[in-house]
């Protein structure tokens, strides 16, 4: 094998340094938050604190896990995560895959099929309507099944099937007298592992950020997400004096340091995902596909 | 060789009809939860109230039109068209080509960890909430403390209220947009380029091609066509600028820029104590006839250009 | 699109289906007075209601409230209660509509005024005071509010004992002469109207220096207080010995606008009726005042640099941290400065000038608004709902929504009944208002039928009472600048709202045009100004505005 990076140390050395600073800079805000949520909400409201903590104070945190809810809301969000992954995998990847074969039939209806409701939506009370008469409302299948399909990811999918997976492998195989079952199980998912990985992310990461439609369909506090408990949280405690009583400065001030916490509350468990599926990424699947 | 063409050729086209099966759940979903819906669109051509119901509410005015002259003749109207059009060019733009930038920089990164460290980093500013964001950018032009305001007075410049100013918005918001997103929208490319052909490197460097001739040349095609469907997709929305941000955003300094569709659409329906349900949906009716239009066009091009399309 | 149409026949058949059929109803299980032992029985045999309610972030589930606990053991009735986040409030409320079959018994809280206007023409809501009311299975029960609603009709024949000039039976009456909604009523001073903090600390401090300024009681005009904040700004008034003060600040000029305003004559910075006439007061002289005494304050230096950037409590509550706020408005001085200062601020009276002299005003919120509990037709509970609703009204529902019940949330602390104390268990952890929630919907939102300020201001709460107390120097100011008693027709609603769309963002960008780039009041950008508030539609507005005034005057 030929060592393709030889003789180009001073072309690495300027990556790193390019990708170093890059890097900081974006770290920089997130040092941000992570220090905001652990500093005292006087702090964090009088704009003292740069990247290290002021006043160094769990208040925000004890608030969040104060509530009820946080570890219900936890649950309810990994059950929707992990069914509406799957779901959405299989949709998106055998829909995908259907409109990257050059013989399906009607293809051109098809494609304009799938990009129409991309750009044209019927709004939310219809759609309300329809879950509601699937009788969906408050169960798990409305945060689940209403937007389990991105046609984005779909369009997505296909064009990394269309320009990545060589179309003489199918060939091969259909003239070998394959099922179309088998060739999607055997030439295309294990040729498009970088993309599934990519999908995985996304379909992960769209059901753990889910928070608008528990707003419509869900009135159950025992089906909320995650996000939906931190976002009423803030909201609570955003509102100075409507109603009847009184609030005080206190919370106020503690709903902007809240607000850095939800953040580190809800992502650091999906953060340390990413090296996880890092590893898809890595070169050398498609030289392996090939010769395999 | 002509035999073996023709027997594949009937091969495949039977194979390519049971290809229906792998359609039939995607397209049930499609129908139910977007086609079905659609019909709701009708009332943009109403007078749209809820217990006369979708297709019991009487006609809009001038034979259903009504609401599309209304919106027509705002007297905002193109102000309104003008910024959003500003804020969706300058990020269609943006957003296209940096993150492609960045996923061929990060595929050139030979240490597994340090590259591993610059992916998480650079993805993770995706999960700020928008709030935060804003709430950031805000506390960062602070006119007192704000780091952006003590940079530019270290440069000799003066402090201002940046989010008061019609200049900057249109900037401070795809800046911003980059920070949270860039990185996410560069892990697309990566995993395409994961699977840069391996070969055609080796053959290059045979051929004594240097690291950037095989950029060029191998990495950079590999993920164009990938590009390029982003790219019309993204023209394709070029009106559905996003509202939440810009709205959080506004100040009454900035309303001449920062008033766009989906926020003056939001005040309307959303917002609105009496919402204008008939209204908003005339306005994301035309939002979807501008998509269309600018869809095939941009399509049609892409073809011609680049050999890639929709559909 | 063949298998389009399969899909839609399908569904609408299940949704068919789904709806079972209305079960029989017993007209004789009602108790018109309840039982001899217990007054606010209302059925013999127990009944659930379906209610719709909006909830709030802070609200718990309404059947785990103390108060709707306490009225379902009185009534002996069952509350099946929908309960819609107010964030998506009005989406939810427009689809329950589309399905009528299964409709609640009673809307409770947050009831649009324009839903009323055109569904009460539909005949889709109960008229609570027409003579012919009849249950769906065409049962004849006569008036609602005459027959079974006996509080309620007391205090509509009494104003509820309110003399502010504002009519409660002309504001839930519509134009067709029905009452489609029951009243929410609110008359405690600290929720009508926003207050305006001073110093007095910084200005006792001043004129010890021996600077010449009034105190915080005797400023009358703007031109006095403007004096005030020009010491503030000239001198060390915080005494911190660095020139930091900020004489005056607002979350983007809220309610800083209409306190100035409203010391050239007008209250608010839109529509407003002065006299019989209807202005949109942002093209009057009184607002270009308005705008000049702005461009005093921000050329000056006296306001706040970032007024316009603010766009939070706590962002605004910095600077009040730090001792550096001369003035500002906040519902609570605390709010802004914090406990450790908050005892030298105290509140200064709407304000009048050389350019306006008559009676001094403070914009204000009315105190009946057609809001409060609406009853779809198609129910055969109305007359539960009814009893329902007369018991909200009473002085036992009055208290459960405010504090809970009496001798076991609150009791009153002396035999004249002039103060009670709200009791909060030892051993709860979260705030006062958290412990409230438990018992009561009104935290965090505005749900209340009777927000009474003879139960309410007797709160033994030092906080709650002084806020009572500086909140009604500023009572016999208020104006309510459209009347609700004037109601509109559903297209005339309509097109308020598309006006005002445009118009709104115009005349915000305009206003800070005119005060923070200095153009000029006096000359060509005026006009300029003037002709594209025409162009949005000003006149337009005054007219739909201004007939629908005449109309009610006529009636």
């Amino acid at each position: 094998m030929v060592n393709i990076y030889k003789k180009d140390k001073i072309f690495d050395w300027v990556v790193i340094i390019i990708m170093g600073v890059f890097s900081v800079v974006l770290l920089l805000p997130l040092l941000h938050v992570l220090a905001s949520s652990f500093s005292s909400p006087e702090a964090v409201n009088l704009g003292k604190v740069g990247l290290f903590p002021v006043n160094f104070s769990l208040v925000s945190y004890q608030k969040v896990f104060a509530n009820k809810l946080i570890m219900r809301g936890y649950l309810n969000t990994i059950i929707y995560t992990v069914i509406g992954t799957i779901i959405q995998l299989i949709l998106q990847f055998t829909a995908a895959y259907a409109l990257s074969r050059k013989d399906l039939k009607y293809k051109r209806f098809w494609n304009v099929f799938f990009v129409i409701p991309m750009f044209i939506g019927g709004g939310m009370i219809p759609t309300y309507l329809v879950v509601k008469s699937l009788g969906m409302i408050n169960t798990i299948w409305a945060m689940i099944i209403p937007g389990c399909v991105s046609l984005f990811n779909i369009i997505i999918i296909r064009t990394y099937m269309t320009s990545m997976i060589p179309y003489e492998l199918q060939e091969a195989a259909m003239i070998d007298g394959a099922s179309n079952f088998r060739i999607f199980i055997q030439i295309v998912v294990p040729l498009s592992k970088p993309i599934i990985a990519v999908m995985t992310l996304y379909a992960i990461v769209g059901y753990w950020n889910a928070y608008f439609n528990s707003l419509l369909y869900l009135t159950d506090d025992s089906l909320f997400p995650l996000q939906r408990v931190l976002q009423t949280m803030l909201i609570a405690n955003d509102s100075g004096q409507i109603g009847g009583g009184v609030g005080n400065v206190e919370s106020e001030l503690l709903a902007e340091t809240l607000k850095y916490a939800t953040i580190i509350v809800s992502t650091a468990p999906i953060l340390l995902l990413y090296p996880f599926f890092q590893r898809f990424f890595e070169k050398g699947l498609m030289v392996g596909g090939l010769k395999g | 060789m002509k035999i073996i063409l023709k027997k594949k050729k009937e091969k495949s086209y039977s194979t390519g009809k049971g290809l229906i099966l792998f359609l039939i759940p995607t397209v049930v979903y499609l129908l139910i939860f977007h086609y079905l819906p659609m019909s709701g669109l009708v009332i943009a051509f109403e007078d749209y109230n809820s217990y006369q119901g979708i297709f019991g509410s009487p006609l809009a005015k001038n034979y259903g039109f009504a609401n599309f002259i209304n919106f027509f003749n705002m007297p905002n109207f193109w102000l309104i068209i003008k910024n959003t059009l500003v804020i969706s060019v300058y990020s269609i733009v943006v957003n296209t080509i940096l993150p492609i930038i960045l996923a061929l920089f990060i595929n050139e990164i030979r240490n597994k960890h340090f590259k591993k460290t610059v992916q998480t980093i650079s993805y993770a500013p995706y999960f700020v909430s928008t709030v935060v964001c804003v709430g950031m950018i805000f506390a960062f032009s602070n006119y007192e403390h704000g780091i952006f305001n003590t940079i530019a007075k270290f440069f000799g410049g003066k402090p201002s209220n940046m989010l008061e100013s019609d200049t900057w918005f249109s900037t401070i918001y795809v800046v911003s947009g980059l920070w949270q997103g860039l990185g996410w929208w560069a892990i697309i490319y990566v995993g395409a380029l994961a699977n840069a052909n391996m070969e055609l490197h080796e053959a290059a460097v045979l051929d004594g091609a240097n690291r950037l001739q095989r950029i060029w040349h191998i990495n950079l095609p590999t993920i164009i066509p990938m590009a390029i469907i982003m790219f019309i997709l993204s023209v394709g929305n070029i009106l559905s600028v996003g509202f939440e941000k810009v709205f959080l955003m506004q100040t009454s300094g900035n309303l001449g820029a920062s008033e766009i569709l989906s926020t003056y659409t939001y005040r309307v329906s959303l917002m609105s104590r009496i919402p204008q349900y008939s209204y908003a949906t005339a306005i994301g009716l035309f939002n979807s006839v501008v998509s269309m239009v600018m869809l095939i066009a941009v399509n049609k091009i892409a073809k011609k250009v680049g050999d890639t399309s929709l559909w | 699109m063949k298998s389009i149409n399969l899909l839609i026949s399908g569904l609408v058949l299940s949704a068919l289906i789904s709806c079972k059929p209305t079960s029989n109803y017993d007209l004789d299980n009602f108790l018109l007075h309840g039982t001899e032992e217990n007054p606010y029985q209302i059925v013999k045999e127990s009944q659930t209601l379906k209610i719709f309610v909006p909830r709030g972030s802070q609200n718990p589930h309404f059947n785990e409230m103390k108060m709707f606990k306490k009225l379902s053991e009185i009534t002996n009735l069952n509350f099946n209660f929908t309960e819609v986040d107010s964030s998506a409030y009005t989406q939810v409320r427009s689809a329950t509509w589309e399905d009528k079959k299964n409709l609640p018994d009673l809307f409770l809280f947050n009831n649009s005024t324009s839903e009323q206007v055109y569904y009460g023409a539909f005949g889709a809501l109960v008229p609570f005071n027409d003579d012919e009311v009849k249950l769906a299975n065409g049962y004849k029960i006569g008036n609602v509010i005459d027959n079974f609603m006996p509080t309620y009709k007391g205090l509509l024949d009494n104003n509820f004992n309110i003399n502010n000039g504002l009519n409660a039976k002309k504001v839930a009456t519509f134009a067709d002469g029905k009452m489609y909604s029951t009243l929410s009523v609110n008359d405690v001073p600290r929720d009508l109207t926003f207050k305006m903090f001073i110093n007095q600390q910084w200005i006792d401090n001043l004129q010890e220096d021996g600077v010449q300024i009034k105190d915080a009681v005797d400023i009358e005009t703007i031109e006095d207080y403007i004096e005030v904040l020009k010491a503030f700004k000239k001198y060390d008034a915080n005494r911190n010995g660095k020139d930091d003060e900020v004489p005056v600040t607002a979350k983007e000029l809220e309610y800083l606008r209409n306190y100035i305003l409203a010391s050239y004559g007008y209250a608010f910075p839109g529509i407003e009726l002065s006299g019989d006439e209807i202005i949109y007061v942002p093209k009057t002289e009184a607002y270009k005042k308005y705008l000049q005494t702005m461009r005093l304050l921000e050329t000056e230096g006296l306001l706040d640099i970032s007024t316009f950037s603010i766009k939070t409590d706590a962002q605004m509550a910095q600077k009040g941290l730090e001792h550096r706020l001369g003035s500002f408005s906040s519902a609570a001085a605390y709010l802004t400065v914090g406990m450790n200062y908050e005892s030298e601020y105290v509140c200064i009276t709407p304000l009048k000038s050389s350019y306006y002299t008559g009676t001094p005003m403070q914009w204000g919120f009315s105190t009946f608004y057609p809001t409060g509990a609406v009853i779809p037709s198609g129910t055969n509970y109305i007359r539960e709902v009814a009893r329902l609703l007369d018991i909200m009204y009473s002085d036992l529902g009055i208290q459960l929504i405010a504090y809970g019940e009496e001798n076991v949330d609150w009791q009153w602390d002396n035999e004249e009944k002039t103060s009670w104390t709200f009791n909060v268990p030892n051993d709860w952890k979260g705030t006062q208002e958290e412990y409230r929630a438990t018992i009561t919907p009104n935290v965090g939102t505005a749900s209340a039928l009777y927000w009474k300020n003879d139960f309410v201001g007797k709160m033994n709460d030092a906080i709650l009472t002084k806020l009572n107390t500086m909140s009604s120097i500023y009572t016999p100011y208020i104006k309510v600048v459209f009347p609700e008693e004037v109601k509109m027709t559903n297209d005339e609603y309509n097109e308020i709202e598309l006006i005002n769309a445009s118009l709104q963002a115009y005349q915000l960008n305009a206003e800070y045009q005119f005060i923070k780039e200095g153009k000029n009041t006096n000359g060509e950008d005026w006009t300029k100004y003037l002709s594209n508030l025409d162009k949005y539609n000003v006149g337009r507005l005054e007219e739909i505005y201004q007939n629908a005034y005449n109309r009610f005057k006529g009636v």
